[in-house]
């Protein structure tokens, strides 16, 4: 088991945007968590990447507890994510944006920068070569030079997938990685999606769609910050919980 | 650099707030500890670098000013430059990708005291005198000023602000009772029509006259 919550419960005042929450993630796996809007989805996201301390409840990423971690502490263990909103360095380039990744690699002293060293130069290339790997793979190498705000959305939703890649996570959670893109787009980056977990990567995502909800080997459905149901894509379609969830009645869909 | 550690956790104008107010207090304690520091009257008797003519200093201090400018300018445009950006854009996506936040804010306090550092440390033998009231809280505002005028989020904007506003000064010597009006006359100006300072007044002018070129273009059209 990758990732596994105990119990995660968090109050905003008097108001539980999480409850009680029990779930697990496997080493590999692909898992949807879907719910109606402000059930509590994002807040999940933001308990795991520590932005938010939970209440009461335990967090464990292979096999460490990591509650209470800043989120960069977090992010270097290996958890890797990207925003539904504000996604980016706006006024970087899309370059940039990826190679600032790697600020971890390789330590550059202040003598190193300041007298332009050529062990300095060397790590600077290398990053540079890295970032630009990272691109190819999701075909924004052409615009590597585009402010990332000058981006169309669907492109920079995928910059903000490759900039949570290149720290080379084990788990990714993705934030709506398709909303408001185009068929090609999402087409394009369901594929991505693919590629990622052949390559070993664990993936948690939040997604309304339901092409790639199919993709998933597990759904987990939110509904008030509570678990409703979980399981195959199909089951959880029909489990009348989560449909009384989303219309609001007892009427089978 | 000690300091960065508390004040790391503070943001926007809480950070503001917090070091306007913490010089306050160093200049309490200096008056206080008058035995050590001199008191009002500040520390006498400092070791000149140069005797005799004043030239030696302004080729030192040139040469200072241009060796902090290329090191400053090299950090400004590195990976550690690049970095301090990001988490100014969004210190939120910054940490989701593991740069510690607190750690940079530090890291930047500390490259900018050494250079104030070097600064006052060169200007202590230039002056033989050491006092506090050079360092007040004018001094403080000055260079916010400064930074301000010439464009808060460049390299070269400080650098030109610094100048005009030393430059200017000299040629209307005889006015030096109006120049806090002309100041903030001055300051008001830039704040409101050029918000990125003096550095963006090229591309303000270049994008104005293309705009204008636009319209005629448009009337000969019609």
């Amino acid at each position: 088991m990758l990732l596994e919550i105990n119990g995660l419960t968090k109050f905003f005042g008097g108001l539980a945007a999480v409850q009680q929450l029990d779930m697990y993630i496997n080493e590999g796996e692909l898992t949807g968590l879907i719910g109606p809007n402000g059930a509590g989805k994002t807040t999940i996201f933001n308990l795991i990447t520590g932005i938010y301390r939970p209440t009461r409840g335990k967090v464990t990423f292979a096999g460490k507890n990591i509650v209470g971690k800043k989120p960069h502490e977090i992010a270097r263990l290996g958890v890797g994510r990207t925003f539904q909103l504000n996604p980016l360095f706006g006024n970087f380039t899309v370059l940039q944006n990826v190679s600032t990744s790697f600020h971890l690699y390789p330590r550059s002293s202040l003598l190193d920068i300041y007298f332009n060293t050529a062990s300095y130069r060397r790590n600077e290339a290398y990053i540079s070569e890295q970032s630009l790997e990272i691109l190819k793979l999701v075909r924004l190498d052409k615009v590597k030079d585009e402010l990332a705000k000058n981006l169309p959305h669907g492109y920079q939703k995928m910059l903000g997938i490759a900039r949570a890649l290149a720290i080379k996570p084990k788990l990714l959670l993705l934030d709506e990685p398709i909303a408001g893109m185009n068929p090609s787009e999402i087409e394009f980056t369901i594929t991505a999606i693919k590629k990622m977990q052949q390559q070993g990567i664990t993936i948690l995502l939040v997604e309304h769609n339901m092409r790639i909800l199919d993709l998933c080997e597990r759904v987990i459905v939110i509904d008030f910050g509570q678990k409703i149901a979980e399981g195959l894509p199909k089951d959880v379609r029909g489990n009348k919980e989560v449909i009384r969830a989303y219309f609001g009645g007892e009427r089978v869909a | 650099m000690l300091l960065g550690f508390p004040f790391a956790r503070l943001r926007a104008l809480y950070y503001a707030m917090g070091s306007l107010f913490f010089g306050i207090g160093v200049l309490q304690v200096i008056y206080a500890l008058g035995e050590v520091t001199g008191g009002y009257s500040g520390l006498v008797g400092i070791k000149p670098l140069f005797v005799g003519s004043k030239l030696p200093y302004y080729y030192f201090f040139l040469g200072l000013t241009l060796a902090s400018i290329i090191a400053l300018y090299r950090f400004e445009f590195s990976r550690i430059g690049t970095t301090l950006k990001a988490i100014a854009q969004s210190h939120v996506v910054a940490s989701s990708v593991g740069i510690n936040e607190g750690w940079y804010r530090i890291l930047a306090v500390g490259v900018g005291c050494f250079f104030v550092g070097l600064a006052g440390a060169g200007y202590a033998h230039y002056n033989l005198v050491l006092s506090s009231s050079s360092f007040n809280f004018m001094a403080t505002l000055w260079l916010v000023m400064y930074v301000l005028i010439g464009g808060i989020n460049s390299f070269a904007g400080p650098i030109i602000g610094t100048i005009i506003l030393i430059i200017i000064p000299e040629f209307f010597r005889d006015l030096k009772m109006y120049a806090p009006f002309v100041n903030a006359a001055i300051l008001g100006i830039v704040v409101y029509l050029m918000p990125q300072g003096l550095v963006s007044l090229p591309q303000m002018v270049r994008s104005w006259l293309t705009k204008c070129q636009n319209t005629k273009k448009v009337r000969h059209a019609s």
